[in-house]
């Protein structure tokens, strides 16, 4: 009959379109085109790069390509945010700290084949610090956040040889060099800068271990080998950048092998890694806290036992295996474990709702009291799902006869009010930028910091001897010293409790098991110049 | 024609301003302050301030909609604040994408919506009616995403027949010259581009194509019906004619201008970026854009987004009241 | 002499059916009922009968445009019913149909001149240039223009359109044509000269017609012989002078009297029908008529009448008429 002709038809044009694109089998197609045997690193993420001129950028996304790319000045070791030679070898300050002289790494060259040099150096910083240069096109958001505007406290660089670069300050900045190492300062190429000017963040050259090739548009930035570089080389040809937003279909693309290695995992499928033979899951170490601030200068909570008897009331193991798929450590202190400066001394507030109790009964509260407690709208690594975490820590108050109301706004009113102190009970959290105890204790804790309407420090915590601790270590420049200021401080905001810390998450990140040399950073993007891939 | 034509675009002018209101003001009711949202949680207050000064933010709304329109009017659609690239060179980078998308899927919507509605009005009440008629209300209801997840999982992860992201696989090199790459692979002769881009494009086109297909197979359907009852079908048959010339010639033809509409609006529809689709698959397509603009609150990306897609949307249902006269000689344009 | 077109005990019945998934017959729609009769090469048999007495459905059945149910269609020789698909789309070639509604039996999609030219491009009646010059002649012969070949149908009037279907009609050459009320969506001034044109037609291509109406009035003037038919059946059937002076069923009287007469002081005996025409789902047993028949007795309650011969060429379904 004509209709079963029809019918027939029909199923012939399906059968036909996946058969066109059926036979070209799975493998094939790489093959056919990749050439020889050129190495390929696929890394797949979320979100395309927003730029790829490192230092007017803010993402991971951008960061992770610009990374590869650039150089900076000093380098984080491989495993901590120890500080080590980069395009810079040595250092020395002078002054108290307000000048530093840096020698360069000589025979260095750009990617375009120009010479890195001194001048390269304070093109660079120029063009940053300096609203009124030519080249200064763009935000520089991150020049700002951690130098303090334009120009900041960078008052002068100084190309004073060749090979010598000399920066003077306004004042000593204790995490100056950290800063310098931060993915952000990558050292650019002036004449590259000069000649792409606007759409310099489309031409990006460096000095770093890849070099760039192609970037198209929300689906890959290609880099290749820098076969000229002055480390030890890259191990793979090339690497591809790839954008996958969703993660069920990114994790999906490295189960069927077409990309190596992925950032972005659901907490859920975490397990499916682990029994997966092909695949490897590796931890990024943490550079962030997750934190309950209580307002200090609320009523209730200006009791430091109050506070205490708070903190030993929130079962943060529970909170750790409900919500962040076991892939984080409770806190105890402000920040991370992987930092220097870290006081793992201090013995924070085990989870004990008896001790609890009879905290709030000494405080003359034995029936606890009512009080709110603010969820953030949106999920941060180190908060994944902030309405459920409230509700459990709502839960764990309870228990000990503190009454609370979760309230939420939307994400930029929540800031808002939070620096306005309007606020109880605080959830937030902090991601580290350049891995110094000075980014989290100072920003977060210090009484310079509670200032209404820009005030970082949302638990309104103020302690002179913390914050004398904390300026001394700013000022001095011996690291060990400063080791031994930041324990201290460590010592007596546990005392004094302000906060509840958390969590430090740890991000989880998937790779082939082929994949080899892959050393997840605690500052969210590492250099993939080690990584290799077994065949 | 000529006269319609230049009829129906002076009648746009009011309907861009409308759209063009509605998209700047659109931006200023999100909650939240654009320049934070731009620099960062960590902004300090001077460089908001300067920001909200280079951006015009300080001004009154009116002012603000003069100079949007003004620079519009001037050819100007303004920088994207992320990437500090021109509007339209970031649509341009992404429109070719999306097209041939929405083309892919608006075929595939077309010859199977359109058969399986024909078969369907022919065989009222058969299994294959009730069967595809099922599947159509299921097709509009499933979930994109869910379907997307489950094809990748089936033709890619299990069966490997195709690829489940992006438009080229790594390695594959193809010289852009129209950016449409099934075009620029034919153009050029490279056939393993080709091969590649027709595995990459099948599955988010058909992802894509299940709610027009199925709102076509049903208009087909009702459409095919009303016609098939008509006297001048039985005037056909009277001739001698064979069945299949009387249900493509005669039939469908009639049956067509309702279906043109549903089409219109459909591919109108699709070529707004579909999200979904364009975010399983990771196609690199204008609905992410305006996606992440929103998300980013890109201010410039998005107001003039919206424009540029409404102007897309409108032209494109002009060309479909173009072609009912072509389908219709009833149809007078005036 | 030899009928072109014989047709036996012809059913068309249709099933009602209840239910969406499993399909339940509730009943059955006796549309046509147990049709016969002959139609001679030359003559025209008008068919006449109220809406819905299935004279439409006869007409179709013929040319099997629906198929019947039961019964036999001979036509040329050929039992019609028998043949394929194939063969049954070469034999339209020579049984065409013009119908009723001239505004919607024309495709509105194409020009008149495709609509013509179709068939006789399908039939291989000719073919390109010779092909447009035969739809020129057939516009020609139903009094229209060779340039109303590029015109689509909605341009044209009724009576325009119709001549249309006519010419479409004719285009292949047949011997049969069924033409179904083709006038009785036209002007009262219209029909006149469709018919008329029909008549024309007729003795120039030596043309057979079946032709169906719902008054005796339109047949009047065409129909060699007239056969009425109520309710899935013919009632009484007779060459046409010979039914319009000496109508035998009470139906049949019942149609002539409907039909105005121009001499207002003209006397004649008016009857009236009771009620309308019944349904034909589930019709009652007995003669279909009885439920509206003034004449009605018991046994018309109770017994169907035969289709009897009341004289030469002249029959009747009624227990009250005899020969």
């Amino acid at each position: 009959m004509k209709v079963k002709r029809l019918a027939a038809a029909l199923f012939l044009v399906l059968a036909m379109m996946v058969n066109i694109v059926g036979c070209g089998g799975g493998d094939n197609a790489a093959k056919d085109a990749g050439g020889d045997k050129e190495k390929i690193f696929v890394f797949a993420r979320s979100g395309d790069a927003s730029g790829l001129d490192p230092i007017n950028v803010t993402d991971g996304e951008s960061l992770y390509v610009t990374q590869q790319i650039f150089d900076t000045l000093l380098e984080y070791a491989d495993d901590s945010t120890d500080l080590q030679p980069g395009l810079a070898t040595e250092w020395e300050s002078a002054k108290d700290g307000k000048e530093w002289t840096l020698k360069l790494r000589e025979g260095v060259k750009f990617h375009d084949g120009t010479p890195f040099n001194a001048e390269a150096v304070k093109f660079n910083f120029d063009r940053w610090r300096d609203e009124k240069h030519p080249n200064h096109q763009g935000d520089f958001s991150y020049y700002t956040y951690m130098f303090g505007g334009f120009p900041g406290i960078i008052q002068d660089v100084a190309a004073v040889d060749e090979y010598t670069v000399k920066f003077v300050l306004t004042q000593p900045q204790a995490p100056f060099l950290a800063n310098l190492a931060m993915a952000t300062f990558g050292i650019s190429s002036p004449e590259a800068v000069k000649q792409h000017g606007e759409d310099y963040f489309k031409n990006p050259v460096g000095t770093g271990p890849f070099k760039f090739v192609k970037w198209e548009k929300d689906q890959q930035v290609v880099v290749e080998k820098n076969a000229a570089y002055w480390g030890e080389k890259a191990k793979v040809d090339k690497i591809v950048f790839r954008t996958i937003p969703d993660n069920s279909a990114r994790l999906m693309e490295l189960q069927s092998g077409t990309i190596d290695g992925m950032i972005g995992l659901n907490p859920d499928d975490v397990e499916t890694i682990k029994n997966d033979a092909n695949l490897q899951l590796l931890m990024r170490p943490s550079m962030n806290v997750g934190y309950l601030a209580m307002n200090t200068e609320k009523d209730f909570l200006k009791e430091q036992k109050i506070r205490q008897a708070i903190n030993h009331a929130v079962n943060k193991q529970a909170l750790i295996d409900a919500f962040y798929a076991g892939l984080a450590k409770p806190a105890k202190n402000p920040m991370p474990p992987s930092l220097w400066g870290y006081n793992d001394e201090v013995k924070g507030y085990e989870y004990d709702p008896a001790k609890a109790k009879a905290l709030l009964a000494e405080a003359g509260y034995p029936d606890g009291f009512e009080t709110t407690l603010w969820a953030m709208p949106v999920a941060r690594p180190y908060m994944p799902q902030p309405k459920e975490i409230a509700q459990a820590i709502q839960q764990d108050l309870a228990k000990v006869g503190i009454t609370t109301k979760i309230v939420t706004y939307d994400w930029q009113t929540y800031i808002e009010k939070g620096e306005n102190a309007e606020h109880d009970l605080y959830l937030f959290g902090w991601t580290g930028d350049n891995g110094d105890p000075d980014n989290f204790l100072y920003v977060l804790l210090d009484k310079s910091n509670t200032v209404k309407g820009s005030a970082g420090n949302v638990a309104f915590y103020k302690n002179d001897r913390v914050s004398s601790l904390l300026v001394d270590a700013q000022k001095e420049s011996d690291q060990s010293k400063r080791d031994k200021l930041y324990k201290d401080a460590q010592v007596l905001i546990n005392e004094d409790a302000p906060w509840v810390p958390l969590v430090h998450s740890t991000p989880p990140i998937a790779a082939k098991k082929s994949i080899s040399g892959w050393l997840p950073h605690a500052t969210g993007t590492e250099c993939f110049v080690g990584v290799d891939k077994a065949e | 024609m000529t006269r319609y034509i230049i009829k129906r675009l002076i009648g746009l002018i009011p309907v861009i301003i409308g759209v063009s209101i509605i998209a700047f003001l659109l931006i200023h009711l999100i909650p939240g302050d654009p320049a934070r949202a731009i620099l960062g949680e960590r902004a300090t207050e001077q460089a908001l301030n300067s920001l909200r000064e280079q951006l015009g933010l300080n001004d009154p709304l009116h002012v603000q909609y003069g100079r949007f329109m003004g620079q519009i009017l001037q050819g100007d659609f303004g920088r994207s604040v992320i990437t500090n690239s021109p509007v339209i060179e970031e649509f341009a980078a992404r429109f070719p994408a999306t097209l041939e998308l929405s083309v892919a899927a608006m075929l595939i919507a077309v010859v199977v919506g359109i058969l399986a509605g024909v078969i369907s009005a022919v065989r009222q009440y058969s299994v294959f009616d009730n069967v595809s008629m099922v599947g159509a209300l299921i097709g509009v209801s499933l979930p994109i995403f869910w379907l997307g997840l489950m094809m990748q999982w089936l033709f890619a992860f299990k069966l490997g027949l195709l690829d489940a992201s992006a438009r080229l696989s790594v390695g594959i090199s193809l010289d852009p010259i129209t950016n449409f790459y099934v075009l620029d692979s034919l153009i050029t002769g490279n056939w393993a581009a080709l091969k590649d881009t027709l595995r990459h494009l099948v599955m988010p086109s058909f992802a894509l194509a299940t709610i027009p297909m199925a709102i076509i197979a049903r208009m087909t359907r009702s459409s095919m019906l009303e016609v098939l009852k008509q006297d001048y079908i039985r005037t056909a048959r009277a001739k001698g004619l064979k069945n299949n010339t009387v249900i493509f010639k005669h039939a469908l033809k009639n049956a067509f201008l309702p279906i043109l509409t549903v089409m219109g609006l459909q591919f109108g529809t699709l070529m707004g970026g579909a999200v979904l689709t364009e975010t399983i698959f990771s196609w690199p397509g204008i609905g992410r854009l305006m996606y992440e603009a929103i998300m980013q609150r890109d201010f410039p990306v998005v107001q003039n987004g919206i424009l540029i897609i409404s102007l897309i949307f409108v032209f494109i249902n002009l060309i479909v009241d173009i072609l009912y006269s072509f389908v219709d000689p009833r149809i007078r344009l005036e | 002499m030899e009928a072109l077109l014989k047709v036996r005990n012809l059913k068309k019945h249709f099933p009602v059916t209840k239910g969406i998934i499993r399909e339940k017959q509730v009943g059955l729609v006796k549309a046509v009922d147990g049709v016969g009769f002959d139609v001679y090469k030359g003559e025209t048999l008008g068919l006449v009968g109220e809406s819905g007495c299935g004279k439409s459905t006869t007409g179709r059945c013929i040319l099997r445009l629906i198929e019947p149910t039961e019964g036999e269609v001979h036509f040329d020789g050929v039992n019609v019913r028998t043949l394929d698909s194939r063969a049954m789309r070469r034999i339209r070639k020579d049984m065409q149909m013009v119908f009723q509604d001239p505004y919607a039996s024309l495709n509105p999609r194409m020009k008149v001149g495709d609509i013509i030219m179709e068939p006789i491009l399908l039939h291989g009646i000719a073919r390109g240039k010779e092909a447009r010059e035969r739809v020129n002649e057939l516009l020609d012969v139903v009094g229209l223009a060779g340039y109303h070949a590029e015109r689509y149908a909605h341009e044209f009037s009724g009576g325009q359109r119709q001549r249309i279907g006519i010419a479409r009609a004719l285009a292949v050459e047949p011997k049969l044509i069924v033409c179904d009320e083709p006038v009785s969506a036209l002007d009262v001034s219209i029909q006149a000269q469709v018919i008329n044109l029909m008549e024309d037609l007729q003795e120039q291509f030596d043309l057979t017609f079946i032709f169906i109406a719902h008054d005796l009035s339109v047949v009047h003037h065409i129909s060699d012989r007239v056969a009425v038919m109520y309710l899935g059946r013919i009632v009484e059937m007779a060459g046409y002078r010979e039914l319009y002076q000496n109508p035998r069923h009470p139906y049949t009287k019942a149609l002539l009297s409907a039909i105005p007469v121009p001499d207002p002081n003209a006397k004649k005996e008016k009857i009236m029908l009771k009620g309308d025409v019944i349904s034909p789902l589930n019709p009652p047993p007995g003669c279909n008529f009885h439920t509206r028949c003034p004449y009605a007795v018991p046994r018309c309650r109770e017994e169907a009448p035969e289709l009897k011969e009341m004289g030469t060429g002249h029959s009747a379904a009624c227990h009250l008429v005899n020969p």
